[in-house]
């Protein structure tokens, strides 16, 4: 992602949830602010698990795209 | 009363089933929407203990049955059931018992009052003749749990989404989100918008609940109506007779409409999934919603 400052990258795929979700939210709590962090995840219920653990704690979807493989979702804190 | 002085048709009117074992009966009770007072639960289980054989079975359309009962206790066991404020179920060709899921009573998934809508369509036309057995059922979501397209009429919960432009920040999480690929981003003159394909989306509620930003709101509520459904024998999944019904009067209009067509059309032991194949889906559309 072109202009996009990406701090952290974190890949999830090939995790099954709510595993998957548990290190995404890990790894979110530990943004500081303006920072970004990619997470890689499968497409289908993995990405609307994440999805939902992210908007439940609050979390901003700042992209979202399709990789080859799976999706990249770049997050930040509010 | 001896087993030859019984009166199937009339027992089956009333909810009671011949077993394979000579002079043993199935009591099938009416649990409307599934769902039975404690102190029901506690006059069934005495029932069964005292006439049946200390069991209930659950049936697969959450209905509850008292096996074993000899001809002999019948009517002692309805009456006792009866006192309870228990009523009986329905057999054989006749419109059966309502059922629902749990609906926006308490689950977080639901969009309609599926147990005010299946208490309505009960006292309209529980145990009414039809030309073969008749199935309702009511589901609050398209998770459909009480498999709505598997019931001659079903009823399910529907929210149309709507999007929202100024809350949304194009992040694109809708896209993929989406189970049936409805959601579609345009370029045009004010720059982009989302708009879904109102063919292809099934109001799954996920565009809705999942938004971080809560850029799709429900937009149209309502009732997706099937007909024609049936499992059984020769299955057949049911056809969407109206996607989304808004008013409560109109699901109600059209479902009379359809049972009556239904009546009037239905041959025999003909299911109605079964008459509209015949008859041709077309026509039946047009016979229950008017010309196009
Ligand atoms: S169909 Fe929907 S509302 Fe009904 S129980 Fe299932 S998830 Fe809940
Ligand atoms: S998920 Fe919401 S904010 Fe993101 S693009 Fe879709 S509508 Fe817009
Ligand atoms: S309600 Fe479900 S099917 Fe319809 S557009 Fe939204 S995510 Fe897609």
């Amino acid at each position: 992602m072109a202009n996009h400052d990406i701090a952290y990258t974190l890949d999830v795929q090939g995790i099954s949830c709510p595993a998957n979700a548990v290190r995404v939210k890990a790894a979110v709590g530990e943004l500081k602010d303006g920072e970004l962090l990619e997470v890689l995840v499968d497409e289908g219920e993995a990405v609307l698990r994440v999805a939902r653990t992210l908007k439940d704690s609050g979390y901003r979807i700042v992209k979202v795209e399709p990789r080859e493989q799976g999706l990249s979702v770049i997050v930040s804190k509010k | 009363m001896a087993e030859h002085e019984l009166d199937l048709a009339a027992l089956s009117r009333v909810g009671m089933m011949r077993q394979k074992q000579p002079g043993y009966y199935v009591m099938r009770l009416k649990a409307v929407a599934g769902d039975l007072k404690a102190s029901e639960l506690a006059c069934i289980a005495s029932v069964a203990e005292k006439y049946g054989r200390g069991f209930v079975h659950l049936s697969t359309r959450q209905g509850v049955e008292i096996h074993y009962v000899h001809s002999d206790n019948l009517e002692k066991a309805r009456l006792e059931l009866q006192e309870a404020g228990i009523e009986m179920g329905a057999c054989g060709p006749r419109v059966r018992v309502i059922v629902a899921c749990p609906g926006d009573d308490s689950c977080r998934w639901g969009n309609i009052d599926t147990k005010k809508i299946a208490r309505e369509l009960d006292s309209l036309y529980f145990k009414q003749e039809t030309p073969s057995k008749f199935k309702f059922a009511v589901t609050g979501c398209s998770n459909n749990c009480t498999k709505a397209n598997e019931n001659d009429i079903g009823v399910r919960g529907a929210i149309e989404p709507l999007w929202v432009q100024d809350v949304c920040t194009d992040c694109g999480l809708c896209i993929p989100l989406c189970p049936v690929n409805a959601i579609e981003r345009k370029e045009n003159d004010e720059g982009y918008s989302y708009t879904t394909d109102q063919e292809k989306c099934i109001n799954c509620s996920i565009c809705t609940s999942l938004c971080t930003t809560n850029a799709w709101v429900a937009g149209r509520k309502g009732f997706t109506l099937y007909i024609g459904g049936t499992m059984g024998r020769i299955p057949r999944f049911a056809s969407v007779l109206k996607k989304i019904v808004e008013t409560e009067d109109e699901l109600y209009q059209l479902i009379d409409k359809a049972v009556t067509f239904y009546k009037e059309n239905g041959r025999k032991k003909e299911r109605f999934g079964h008459m509209i194949d015949r008859i041709g889906l077309e026509n039946v559309k047009e016979a229950l919603l008017g010309k196009p």
